[in-house]
């Protein structure tokens, strides 16, 4: 599915160049809960975002070459890549308040990935069931916008009332009076096309109530809710592999559980391949199929779950795997192994 | 998010207003009595103060000399065309300067973006009335367009009279459906409002460029990228909405600008607005004018700000209007209105009533107070801190308080010294600042430019006793020499072919005035006048600012919420207005009484800043592991909070620098501020405007070159300091 050979990333900061990555080499199959560990810093995120171009304006892509099912996208046009994210690799982020765009509902956000993506199942449904394709709330707009015309509205009633001329201010009074009214007046008009595909998306992350999450902002949700929500959105489009990066860290540990088994119930379902970027390994375990340790921009090892946490070979992932608190003993630290030896 | 609720925040706003008329009417006994004769008001202060409260809610305003009209008669049809060239320049700034920071922000750090923020620093920094005359020079000169006044008297008055019934010219034509009318008013008005549009419009490309930036560096712009959405949907329809709700909260702020911009421009231009009709007053001290108008303008600004709130509930949907307020907030919102309303039925019982409540207030205050003391006897410091700086506002009224200020700052660093081994440690992370921010400097072309002005303009100020050498007869070298042999003989100002005084050719290098001053000599000795008032200004405001905004950010609660409506009732009159009216209301012309003017005005939007940076500052862990050390709270706040607020302090500093030159500049070409002969770039531009008709471009040219010149340096300088010491801008 995803192959990632020999990849390198650099940062430009003002103390110089920083290597994030060294020559990242892993290999996702079809349908494999893929996990990446690692301290932070050891280059996991950095080398999705290589991956997908997500990297900030200082860091970029060096070497080393990126394989989508075979088809090399490292040098991919802006259009193709744009038909990849959320198309084909869906992502989902670490903090999903910050990751979620405040001031747009949760509908319109997921909303515009399906319009990117899923496009003529719009439509296809829209005509099948004979409703409106996008918009089932026809009269409205932005906010900006919406205020924009109410205060040109007030001030053009004012203006017309100052020159005496009240007939003239009477359209304008419809306009105001119609936008308060509007929302009783809209009460038959079906749900589009559009807004059953986001009530479909958000049910399919096992969300309670989606109609009404769908019109809610991301605020007033609370951080299970949200996470669940990116997690509809990355899936959205339909994507065939789900990035996600540390998932769970910014939540509680009751909803994390929750979340990985969402992930685990939604990759089965689908068939999907998940990439699960993580520090924890006991999300690992719970989770994962094959997993690759990340230290210093580098895989320094790669095997089954199994393997791994039974025969560690590398020397990081042993002080790894022995830094995992064990009821009673001292075995907080992780020693820094210096130059990584080999295999 | 923001707790307070809009309604009775914008209600105690208003209350205080008021006030602020009233107070600058106290500030001199002598001019009080003079004034309370003209008022016919002999009546003790608090009678007098109800009265002046009816007056104000019943419209009557008080009459105005200056148009021999009743105040609330002339407001009434002035307001109508500042209203109409304000709107028309705000709208104008609004719809060009938003698209120009999106623009900006996305290509930052190319040449598109380095030409945006300079022609934005430009506007910034150009003063209003030089631009304006500028523009008038040309186009009396090169064009047939007459610039004076809103509309041409023949047409509208003479040859075809239309029905005048909003008094929004633009709007009458269209409403008379008379197209001659219309182009001619459009003509008329749309040199003046480029001219104010183009301050406002710098304001907000910087504000929009920055906020931008800040939004573009968000989680969700990531998510929006990874959704597959093109550069263009994610910037307009992701960061372009998150970007315009700080900016918008501060749109009121350029309301105020406007209206401190239509005072010049409105003068500049004869146009038959408040603006020009306030400096009128104010030069001819009518009274009742300029307490209305000081009060209208800032009734106008409480306006476009609860207008700005509104807008930005609907953008934010985080934001809802109402929110939660305290009951004390209720309390004192409603005894207002309650005491406005008695005030409107009965004076005598009004009076009662407002001294009663002020007597339980002070008591309630005084119990609190006298209860946090002896609850936390440590605390004491705190009040004594207050009455000192009450002390030092008193000192600057009446003028001894440059010697406290050398004496505290003499105090402070032997108290520094006295610590030193504390203070170096909290400085070294701040050493290493200033080691990548000269890094920076290096490679930051237009922070260069700043620097290399500013150094240049400072010499000039240093070296002006051998630049421009004075006359050995003159007695005080700031004070110009008038050259009479020119003004006897009537003859017109000259440029380089003229001949001196004393016989030599070309002694004028910039040229002369219409006194026969030399404008070169004006220029290099007002450098120091604009050195001295700016420093004097900056440091004594930093001062103010630093303690009562550390102090109110530090302890938050009650002592903040009091700071800030007086803070509050401050920033509600825009500050030219102010400035111009504790001047015209003291009566007392001289450069120093401007500087203290300058200084009142000043204080309040840079105490706001520290005690924002105070409030970050103290949440941060080390300021909560040096309180579990058991350090007093004294200590905290001169060791930690204000050392670590240094660099904003810095930064706003410097652009004020420039800014204070700009208002000092602006009050001198208005004629206010030291006397006719002093050298003092603003006023030799005043004098070069009346020889702008007859095409002689100097008088106002090298004067308004020299102010702008100055502000562009230090605003340059200021916003390279900040690009470098703000670490979300650091790459």
């Amino acid at each position: 599915m995803l192959e990632i050979k020999d990849l390198k990333t650099n940062f430009n900061t003002y103390d110089g160049v920083v290597k994030a990555l060294n020559g990242v080499n892993l290999t996702i199959k079809d349908g494999e809960i893929f996990g990446l560990v690692g301290e932070t810093g050891s280059g996991k995120s950095v080398t999705c975002y290589s991956a997908l171009k997500l990297l900030p304006k200082t860091g970029e892509v060096v070497g080393g070459n990126i394989l989508l099912n075979g088809e090399d996208i490292t040098h991919a046009s802006e259009d193709r890549l744009r038909q990849i994210r959320g198309g084909e690799i869906g992502i989902i982020f670490q903090d999903p308040l910050s990751a979620l765009n405040p001031v747009m509902t949760v509908n319109e956000q997921i909303g515009e990935i399906l319009v990117l993506h899923q496009d003529s199942k719009i439509k296809e449904l829209a005509s099948e069931k004979e409703i409106p394709v996008y918009k089932s709330e026809k009269w409205k707009a932005s906010p900006g916008v919406e205020f924009t015309i109410m205060a040109f509205c007030i001030s053009f009633i004012s203006l017309f009332i100052m020159l005496g001329q009240f007939t003239f201010s009477l359209p304008f009074l419809f306009v105001v009076g119609m936008m308060f009214l509007r929302d009783y007046l809209q009460k038959d008009i079906p749900d589009s096309a559009l807004d059953l595909m986001v009530i479909d998306a958000l049910s399919r992350v096992k969300l309670p109530n989606p109609k009404q999450i769908a019109q809610s902002y991301p605020h007033e949700l609370s951080g299970g809710m949200q996470q669940r929500v990116m997690i509809a959105m990355a899936l959205a489009g339909k994507a065939k592999m789900l990035i996600a990066d540390e998932p769970t860290t910014a939540l509680d540990v009751t909803i994390q559980a929750q979340i990985l088994q969402l992930i685990k119930d939604i990759q089965k379902e689908e068939n999907m391949s998940v990439l699960l970027i993580t520090h924890d390994l006991g999300v690992v375990a719970e989770t994962c199929e094959k997993v690759a340790v990340m230290y210093k921009g580098k895989i320094v090892e790669e095997n089954t779950v199994e393997r791994i946490f039974r025969h560690p070979k590398h020397k990081y992932t042993r002080a790894l795997l022995n830094a995992i608190p064990k009821g009673g003993k001292e075995r907080l630290k992780v020693p820094d192994v210096g130059e990584m030896g080999s295999i | 998010m923001l707790g307070v609720t809009v309604i009775t925040f914008y209600l105690s706003y208003g209350m205080g207003d008021p006030l602020a008329p009233y107070v600058t009417e106290r500030t001199t006994p002598e001019q009080y009595e003079m004034l309370a004769e003209k008022h016919g008001l002999n009546e003790p202060i608090h009678i007098q103060y109800v009265t002046y409260l009816r007056g104000v809610i019943t419209f009557d305003w008080g009459y105005s000399e200056v148009v021999n009209e009743e105040v609330s008669e002339a407001l009434r049809y002035r307001f109508a065309a500042t209203l109409e060239l304000s709107i028309l320049a705000f709208i104008v700034a609004v719809a060009t300067a938003i698209p120009l920071g999106i623009f900006s922000s996305i290509r930052q750090n190319r040449w598109e973006d380095h030409g945006i923020r300079l022609f934005a620093l430009f506007g910034s920094a150009i003063p209003i009335f030089w631009f304006a005359l500028f523009l008038q020079y040309f186009f009396t000169l090169y064009t047939d367009w007459q610039i004076s006044l809103r509309y041409d008297p023949i047409l509208w008055e003479i040859t075809d009279p239309i029905e005048i019934k909003t008094n929004f010219l633009l709007i009458d034509s269209i409403a008379a459906g008379s197209w001659p009318h219309f182009i001619d008013a459009l003509k008329h008005m749309i040199l003046p409002a480029t001219v104010l549009a183009y301050g406002s419009m710098a304001t907000i490309i910087r504000l929009m460029r920055g906020n931008m930036l800040d939004v573009l560096g968000q989680d969700y712009i990531r998510t929006a990228k990874s959704k597959g959405l093109s550069e263009n949907q994610v910037t307009y329809k992701h960061g372009a909405p998150n970007a315009m709700i700080p900016t918008v909260t501060l749109l009121g702020m350029g309301f105020a600008g406007l209206i401190n911009g239509s005072v010049l421009t409105e003068t500049i231009f004869t146009w038959p607005g408040l603006g020009a009709w306030a400096i009128t007053a104010m030069r001819s001290l009518d009274v009742s004018a300029i307490l209305a108008y000081t009060l209208f303008s800032a009734f106008l600004y409480i306006i476009a700000n609860l207008i700005v709130d509104i807008l930005y509930a609907f953008l934010d949907p985080r934001v809802e209007l109402g929110g939660h307020s305290s009951i004390a907030e209720i309390l004192v919102v409603s005894l207002s209105i309650l005491m406005l309303i008695i005030t409107l039925i009965n004076i005598d019982a009004a009076v009662w009533f407002g001294f009663l409540i002020l007597v339980s207030l002070s008591g309630l205050t005084i119990y609190s107070i006298s209860k946090r003391m002896l609850d936390n006897p440590e605390d004491a410091w705190v009040i004594f801190l207050f009455a000192g700086t009450m002390f030092v506002v008193w000192s600057i009224l009446s003028g001894f308080f440059m010697t406290i200020i050398y004496c505290t700052l003499a105090v402070y660093i032997g108290y520094l010294i006295y610590y030193l081994e504390d203070v170096k440690e909290s400085l070294g992370p701040k050493l290493d600042e200033f080691k990548r921010a000269s890094y920076q400097i290096k490679k930051n072309p237009l922070t260069i430019l700043g620097l290399i002005l500013v150094v240049s303009l400072l010499s000039i100020a240093l070296f002006a006793p051998w630049l421009a050498p004075p006359a050995e007869t003159q007695r005080d070298p700031m004070r110009m020499e008038e050259h009479f042999e020119y003004n006897f003989n009537h003859q017109p100002p000259c440029y380089f072919s003229c001949t001196a005084e004393s016989g030599e050719e070309d002694g004028y290098i910039l040229g002369s005035t219409d006194r026969g001053y030399d404008i070169y000599y004006g220029i290099v000795w007002g450098s120091r006048t604009s050195l001295d008032v700016a420093v004097k200004v900056v440091f004594t405001g930093t001062f103010i600012a630093a303690v009562i905004g550390a102090v109110s950010g530090y302890y938050g609660g009650r002592i903040d919420d009091i700071v800030m409506r007086i803070t509050d009732v401050f920033i509600a009159i825009p500050g030219l207005v102010l400035a111009l009216a504790i001047i015209a209301v003291t009566g007392d012309n001289s450069i120093e009484m401007l500087m203290y003017a300058l200084i009142i005005v000043w204080w309040p939007g840079f105490t706001r800043v520290i005690r924002a940076e105070a409030l970050r500052i103290r949440k941060l862990p080390y300021i909560e592991a040096a309180k579990a050390a058991g350090a007093s709270d004294f200590r905290i706040i001169f060791q930690h909070v204000l050392p670590n607020c240094i660099t904003s302090i810095i930064v706003i500093a410097t652009m004020d620098m420039g800014g204070i030159v700009l208002s000092l500049a602006a009050l001198g070409f208005l004629g206010f501020g030291g006397g006719p002969d002093l050298a003092e770039w603003g006023k030799l531009v005043s004098f070069g405007q009346d020889d702008i008709l007859t095409g002689e471009w100097w008088g106002f040219f090298f004067p308004g070159l020299a102010i702008a010149l100055w502000a562009l340096g230090f605003y340059l300088l200021g916003d390279g300091v900040r690009d470098i010491l703000d670490p979300k801008q650091r790459n």
